[in-house]
């Protein structure tokens, strides 16, 4: 893959002659090589997906890939599973951080830029490597928004985003199907339907995370297996109009209080 | 020795403090599903009344709140704190934070901040997956679990309307109707009480903060 650059891979801090800083490459293969995480923006709301490798003798609900981490802002991580909990950790300090600071809560943008400073950190310091893990990140405050993060500390806006081992498929069919003015259900369906591109054995819920923020509570849910499942089912059959119920009985759960 | 002698001199300061910055009433009480806050709505510096709309009820988590007494902005600053740390509990362990661990946070801070202390008395309420909770925080750190309980310069005259009609087993109708009377008497014996009440009801659905109609209706039925 990278030509043998004896030297310029060992220390982050180093360039190569070509301008490159090789463990920051190789940190965006550690990505590339993790089950993918999806994120696909609508006017109505935000839909987040991930993937999990489990085997038979595990506990599924152990491993979370998707993460509240405010009211209002989630995330969906796709790489080192350690390097994503420190990142998270930092995310939600950042978010009460500002809170306490300012007393209102951050915006997915700042939120985004904070962990991006934390992030870069890891690429000009001695002794440290690069985080192994890109973010997608979805939150509202005043409109809706979508980010990556790189291993770089570079992030980008995105209207639908796919990391990860199928990324490249993925995002060939978002662009081929994304529409712009999609409800909150129809990018549900098309989000299970790009976890089938490319995937030759059936769905199996217990290996799906799925995250929602939705423009009207204004709040971000994480979902329940049990929906999960039942997700699964109606996008398989394409009832968007039962989605549609479902998830507004979900956006009803989290907002009672 | 120092320490003592330190504190003997932080408690006196204290006192002579909270002589002044001390006006207020709030009650807390416990059923057997639900716990209730209620507070004026008057804020005193020493014989002035410096607000006739203060809020002494505070939301923390979705089933949880707290009523203020002493210092507002020491009252403020610690609930804003709390309720961040509350929030990245919550969010790591997967559940929403005991009641019991919020007054032992609440504490620790008041304790360490000696001699600093901060002027503030809470009363913390709520109901978690073990019950429901109230506890009274005091400003040097102490932490008592109560069925019913009083904080503020009205706490003498609203405590023996409380307990002498206290029960466990009282409804939330009843409840508020004894809370809210023990509150009045505070209002009518006390200048530094007064100017209207709030009232806040914490069952495991959440925390809801009593409507005007629904404060007349109680105030009606007294």
């Amino acid at each position: 893959m990278f030509p043998a650059q004896t030297g310029y891979d060992r220390a982050i801090t180093i360039f190569s002659p070509e301008g490159k800083l090789y463990q920051v490459d190789y940190a965006e293969k550690a990505v590339k090589r993790a089950p993918s995480a999806i994120g696909i923006k609508t006017p109505e709301g935000i839909v987040l997906l991930a993937e999990k490798q489990i085997d038979k003798l595990m506990e599924p609900e152990s491993i979370e890939k998707i993460f509240v981490i405010d009211d209002h802002i989630g995330a969906v991580m796709c790489g080192l599973y350690g390097d994503a909990r420190a990142l998270i950790t930092r995310a939600r300090e950042e978010a009460q951080s500002n809170k306490l600071t300012f007393g209102e809560p951050i915006s997915t943008l700042l939120l985004t830029k904070r962990l991006c400073d934390y992030i870069q950190l890891y690429t000009q310091t001695g002794g440290v490597r690069p985080f192994g893990v890109m973010l997608i990140i979805g939150g509202i405050d005043n409109k809706l928004e979508l980010y990556i993060t790189h291993p770089s500390g570079a992030f980008y806006g995105y209207k639908a985003v796919a990391v990860g081992e199928r990324s490249d498929s993925i995002r060939d069919y978002l662009e081929k199907t994304y529409k712009g003015n999609m409800s909150l259900p129809e990018a549900v369906e098309l989000g299970v339907r790009c976890l089938k591109t490319d995937k030759k054995e059936e769905l199996q819920p217990e290996a799906i995370e799925m995250g929602i923020v939705s423009k009207r509570s204004k709040r971000f849910v994480k979902l329940s297996l049990s929906e999960v499942e039942e997700i699964l089912t109606y996008a398989e059959k394409k009832k968007i109009k039962e989605l549609a119920s479902l998830l507004k009985r979900i956006e009803e759960r989290e907002t009672k209080h | 020795m120092v320490n003592q002698l330190q504190n003997l001199f932080v408690k006196k300061n204290v006192d002579n403090f909270l002589r002044k910055v001390k006006g207020t009433t709030t009650i807390g009480l416990k059923g057997k599903n639900f716990v209730l806050l209620v507070a004026d709505k008057r804020a005193t510096a020493e014989n002035l009344i410096i607000h006739k709309n203060a809020n002494k009820i505070v939301k923390v988590t979705d089933k949880s709140a707290a009523t203020i007494a002493g210092l507002v902005a020491d009252a403020q600053v610690l609930t804003r704190y709390i309720k961040s740390v509350s929030k990245i509990y919550g969010l790591e362990k997967n559940e929403e934070i005991k009641i019991r661990i919020l007054a032992t946070l609440l504490g620790n801070i008041l304790f360490n901040a000696r001699p600093n202390i901060f002027l503030t008395q809470f009363l913390v309420g709520g109901v978690d997956e073990e019950g429901p909770h109230l506890y009274n925080v005091e400003f040097f750190g102490s932490i008592t679990s109560e069925d019913y309980t009083v904080t503020g310069s009205g706490s003498p005259i609203a405590i023996g309307v409380l307990e002498s009609r206290y029960s466990k087993d009282l409804t939330i109708e009843e409840a508020e109707k004894l809370a809210v009377s023990a509150l009045s008497s505070a209002i009518s014996r006390d200048s530094a009480t007064g100017d209207g009440i709030d009232v806040a009801v914490i069952t495991n659905k959440g925390v809801h903060l009593l409507t005007q109609e629904e404060k007349k209706k109680i105030l009606d039925n007294i």
